[in-house]
């Protein structure tokens, strides 16, 4: 068991840094740096040619790389290109705004999703099932930026509840933004629910149909304890790396969703980061995307691992 | 007025009084598109408290259907379109959701036929136990209290700590006691078991058997068995109904209907059974002559195989060796260890041993899907093709991917469960195809292979999922045959086929021994199966050979100790059931031991150079040699005590 998870960490140390030197050779591939975007399209060679010496981008990209990276690896993250300000404070400041959205969508979306999952699975076929398995089709056959403009028209225009964009800026706080998270984050579950939905639907309806299952409603247990008890923890199992997965492409999805709806978070920033060029910033978005979802990964091995008494209790320890 | 106060006392005391279960005139049915198909038809049936119900029939005749019905479950899309199920006086199937809780709880319950997928695999097994304890209900010590009492009645080793572990930490036959102690916590007035012992091998099944029989005598229990297998209905109940296409074609008192059988169905299923003290296989169940109804007359006619005559080995295999442990556990052994033996061409040589006996191991190995630590395996190839073989050299040593495209084609393999073997989305022509494409066999087509098999050539187009159980294994074969082998290596080909087409898959296989010079590895733990169609046996225990010789030494009066407790655990029909002697049953060991005979922890007879010394070779003939420190004289049945 520890050897397994000292793998899967080495594993996830790994991800992280690949995904670091993927981001610095595509943003290293695009025309421009933050030297030509800053400047604009008018600035002479030479105004160029010195601002990327102070911005020490005339260095070769293998060592501008090392250089990041030793420092990273002691916590600096260096400063902004474009702002000059330390990157960690900004994108901190980011970070908590899209906790707040990530958060908000994972708790309710994941709990959401495998209620109706679980629903669905047991009532197979029959209307509740019919109803949750469509809804969950069109979920997943619709990309985010619609249903976001979808609940924009409803509940923003036709019944004015929730604000259409974000007015609060990047230092707004949380009880700020409290009120402009909800339509972002409902677009965000309506479309992490979908997959989540249908894996745990398939799943209950799998182990439904087991033999034990079967066995312990026929012991006389009640549809309750045979359902939580029972059937559950099993068909939980394979929704883990769904819900893993989903969640690794929220990182993703935060970024069109909070952009549409100009939400001062990571998204926003990466966005703007990615248009200045400005590496460092980039980069630590990364190494945070990254982390989300190699640590996603680890829970749901981790989960796993509680939920199933064969990893934990291998045969051969009799 | 009178009368009508004595029907209603009559019908409650029977209702209530002597019979546990009164089935009347019960049709199950479901619905394919607008027609409908009866699963069950008109069943009748009553059971006495305390007696033993067997349900016999064929697979596919509605057993299972009954035995389920008896708590009121049927399949979602199955309904009863007549009849009804009466237990304990409780219609089952008029029983509100809750009252029928209650039956399941305190009247009935259901031991599965297989544990290993009947336990819920996320749940501690003394907590599954204990839920069916409701009358201990929120006193935790009293409830462990008894589900380990429970665990100590049938027998499961170390009952306390048990109660904590997790079903899949536990072998075959130990997850059936804990099926037959979840049931028996409710202690229910009827026991429902759907084939109990069908999955485990012999001893185990002797051993649970035996539990299930003191259990029933000593609690009064009334019980509704479900089996294939006359020899354990025959064993375990007092009456019997046989089933066939869901409709009950005879029942009554199981010694006097198997003694006499009334209908051509008992008759031909009862002549369909190989005995393990005649040699011979059965005749197949002559479905036509059943609908007819003629039920045939005088005894039955074995077709007895005759061995090949000259020795012609195809399959060498000598001192092999393998090894599972990834790093040395002190004080046990290797997984299989100096096993040596021969296949001729033609001939059936079988390999027998329980579950863990390392069976499949060694026919992985020869397979080559199995890397081996030591010894040599080689194929020595037949007849013309043999130049072939010898190019490859026919070293079977490496494993498959490495092994020559005439060596791979040479040695074929034909699994137990001819189901999940193949793929369902492929067609049977698709299926033979491959190998007579990967090998470019001539002159062979997929209808030759068929016809090989006995199957029509119309079969090519069909799928998996529209075969019989018998005709899978049929195409299982046609395909291994098809690439024109030496040597077959068929694992527990017949034990999940119902004995009426377990005797033509019998037939199959040694015309095609014969026919075309294959030497088979014929691996089965059914003992009467090897009586009826081996040459040879060579028993194994613990990945040790104990004994080997043809057929007739083998079930001669001189064996191992290991080979008489197989020999012992067999349940036939007919027997004297009583007074078998109960032979010490406890389970196979996880691993062989590092010195000394691999039987010493369960032997009678062991003495103490048996726990540190390989023991010798008994040579009882040219062909029969025994591997056992004991004098040969030990090695007959002693006289029964008195
Ligand atoms: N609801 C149903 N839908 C389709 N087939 C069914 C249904 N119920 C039973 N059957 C079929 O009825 C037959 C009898 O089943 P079963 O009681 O399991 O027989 P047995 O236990 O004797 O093998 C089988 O062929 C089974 O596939
Ligand atoms: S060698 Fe000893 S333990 Fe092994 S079978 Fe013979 S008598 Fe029994
Ligand atoms: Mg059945």
């Amino acid at each position: 068991m520890v050897t397994f998870f000292a793998k899967r960490l080495g594993w996830s140390v790994f991800t992280v840094l690949l995904a670091t030197v993927l981001v610095f050779s595509a943003i290293q591939s695009l025309p421009g740096d933050a030297a030509t975007q800053l400047l604009g399209q008018n600035a002479t060679p030479s105004a160029v040619a010195t601002m990327r010496q102070q911005l020490g981008l005339d260095e070769p990209p293998v060592s501008r790389f090392f250089t990041w990276l030793g420092k990273a690896l002691h916590g600096d993250f260096g400063n902004s290109l474009v702002g000059g300000g330390s990157v960690a404070g900004e994108v901190g400041s980011a970070l908590v705004n899209t906790s707040l959205l990530a958060g908000i969508t994972i708790v309710i979306g994941i709990l959401l999703s495998l209620v109706l999952g679980l629903v669905a699975g047991l009532t197979r076929d029959r209307w509740p099932d019919i109803s949750i398995s469509t809804l969950a089709l069109v979920g997943m056959s619709v990309p985010e930026f619609v249903v976001a403009t979808v609940l924009v028209l409803l509940f923003s225009i036709y019944i004015p509840i929730f604000p259409a964009v974000v007015i609060a800026g990047q230092n707004a706080s949380l009880s700020d933004l409290l009120p402009s998270v909800w339509l972002p984050a409902g677009a965000l579950i309506c479309v992490l629910a979908a997959y989540i939905i249908r894996m745990m639907r398939t799943s209950v309806i799998d182990v439904m149909d087991s033999e034990f299952v079967r066995t312990a409603i026929l012991k006389g247990n009640s549809t309750s304890r045979v359902v939580f008890k029972h059937l559950l923890p099993s068909a939980m199992l394979p929704t883990l790396n769904v819900i893993a997965m989903n969640i690794a492409w929220l990182v993703g999805g935060v970024v069109v969703v909070e952009s549409i709806f100009n939400y001062p978070g990571v998204g926003t920033l990466m966005i703007r980061s990615v248009q200045t060029r400005d590496l460092p910033t980039i980069l630590l978005i990364t190494v945070m995307s990254a982390l989300t979802y190699v640590v996603c990964n680890l829970l749901a091995d981790f989960a796993a691992f509680l939920l199933n008494p064969r990893l934990r209790y291998p045969r051969s320890s009799k | 007025m009178t009368i009508d106060a004595a029907d209603t006392i009559d019908e409650a005391t029977i209702l209530n009084g002597t019979d546990i279960v009164r089935i009347q005139n019960l049709s199950v049915s479901y619905l394919s598109g607008k027609r409908q198909v009866d699963v069950l038809k008109d069943v009748t049936l009553q059971l006495r408290r305390g007696h033993v119900l067997g349900l016999v029939g064929e697979s596919g005749s509605g057993k299972s259907t009954l035995a389920s019905a008896l708590l009121g479950s049927l399949r979602s899309t199955s309904f009863v379109s007549n009849g009804s199920v009466h237990v304990a006086g409780q219609d089952v199937f008029a029983l509100a959701p809750r009252a029928l809780r209650r039956l399941r709880t305190a009247e009935v319950a259901m031991v599965p036929q297989n544990a290993g997928n009947a336990l819920t695999p996320t749940m501690k097994i003394g907590e599954q136990i204990a839920e069916v304890l409701h009358h201990l209900k929120g006193n935790k010590a009293a409830q462990r209290a008894r589900a380990e009492e429970l665990l100590r009645l049938v027998r499961l080793p170390n009952p306390g700590p048990a109660l904590d572990r997790y079903p899949h930490q536990f072998s075959g036959g130990q997850q059936q006691r804990i099926g037959i102690a979840m049931a028996l916590a409710a202690n229910p007035s009827l026991l429902v078991l759907d084939e109990p012992t069908t999955g485990l091998d012999v001893v185990t099944q002797a051993a649970i058997l035996d539990l299930l029989m003191e259990l029933q005598e000593t609690m009064g229990m009334s019980m509704v068995m479900v089996s294939h297998d006359l020899g354990v209905i025959d064993k375990m109940c007092t009456d019997i109904a046989l089933l066939r296409k869901g409709a009950v074609v005879e029942s009554g008192m199981t010694r006097s209907v198997l003694a006499q059988p009334q209908h051509a169905y008992t008759r031909g299923l009862i002549d369909s059974v190989p005995r393990i003290d005649t040699p011979g296989i059965p005749p197949g169940m002559d479905q036509a002559a059943i609908d007819a109804g003629t039920v045939r007359e005088g005894a039955v006619e074995l077709y007895i195989r005759t061995p090949p005559t000259k020795a012609k080995p195809v399959l060498s295999v000598r001192d092999l060796t393998i090894d599972y442990r990834r790093k040395p556990v002190p004080g046990t052994g290797p997984t299989v260890q100096d096993v040596s033996f021969e296949v001729n061409a033609g001939e059936i040589v079988a390999l027998v041993g329980e579950s863990g006996s390392g069976k499949s191991t060694i026919a992985n190995a020869i397979a080559g899907l199995q890397k081996s630590e030591g010894g040599q395996m080689s194929l020595t190839g037949s007849g013309d093709e043999s130049a072939n073989h010898l190019r490859g050299g026919g070293n079977l040593a490496r494993t498959v991917s490495s092994r020559p495209k005439s060596l791979r084609q040479a040695v074929q393999l034909i699994f137990q469960n001819a189901d999940t073997s193949l793929n369902p989305r492929h067609s049977v022509r698709t299926a033979i195809a491959r190998p007579l494409k990967l090998f470019g066999v001539k002159g062979a087509t997929v209808e030759r292979a068929l016809e090989e098999v006995e199957l029509p050539a119309s079969f090519a187009k069909r799928l998996p999922g529209q075969l019989s159980g018998g005709q899978r294994q049929r195409v299982g074969i046609a395909r291994a045959i098809a690439a024109g082998p030496s040597l077959v290596l068929a694992d527990e080909v017949v034990s999940a086929l119902d004995v009426s087409v377990q005797s033509s898959i019998l037939r199959l296989m040694d015309t095609l021994s014969r026919d075309k010079d294959i030497g088979f590895l014929f691996i089965t733990h059914d003992l009467a199966v090897v009586r009826s169609i081996a040459d040879r046996v060579v028993v194994l225990y613990l990945g040790r050979i104990v004994e080997d010789g043809t057929v007739e030494e083998i079930f001669s009066d001189t064996s191992h100790p290991y080979t008489r407790l197989l020999l012992d655990s067999v349940i036939e029909l007919g027997d004297d059931h009583k007074a078998k002697a109960q032979a010490v049953r406890d389970e196979i060991p996880d691993a062989p031991p590092e010195l000394g005979c691999p039987f010493a922890s369960r032997c009678p007879i062991v003495r103490d150079v048996c726990r540190t010394v390989v023991p010798p070779t008994i040579q009882v003939s040219d062909t029969h040699n025994i591997e056992c420190h004991a004098d040969v004289s030990e090695l007959r049945p002693s006289i029964p005590a008195l």
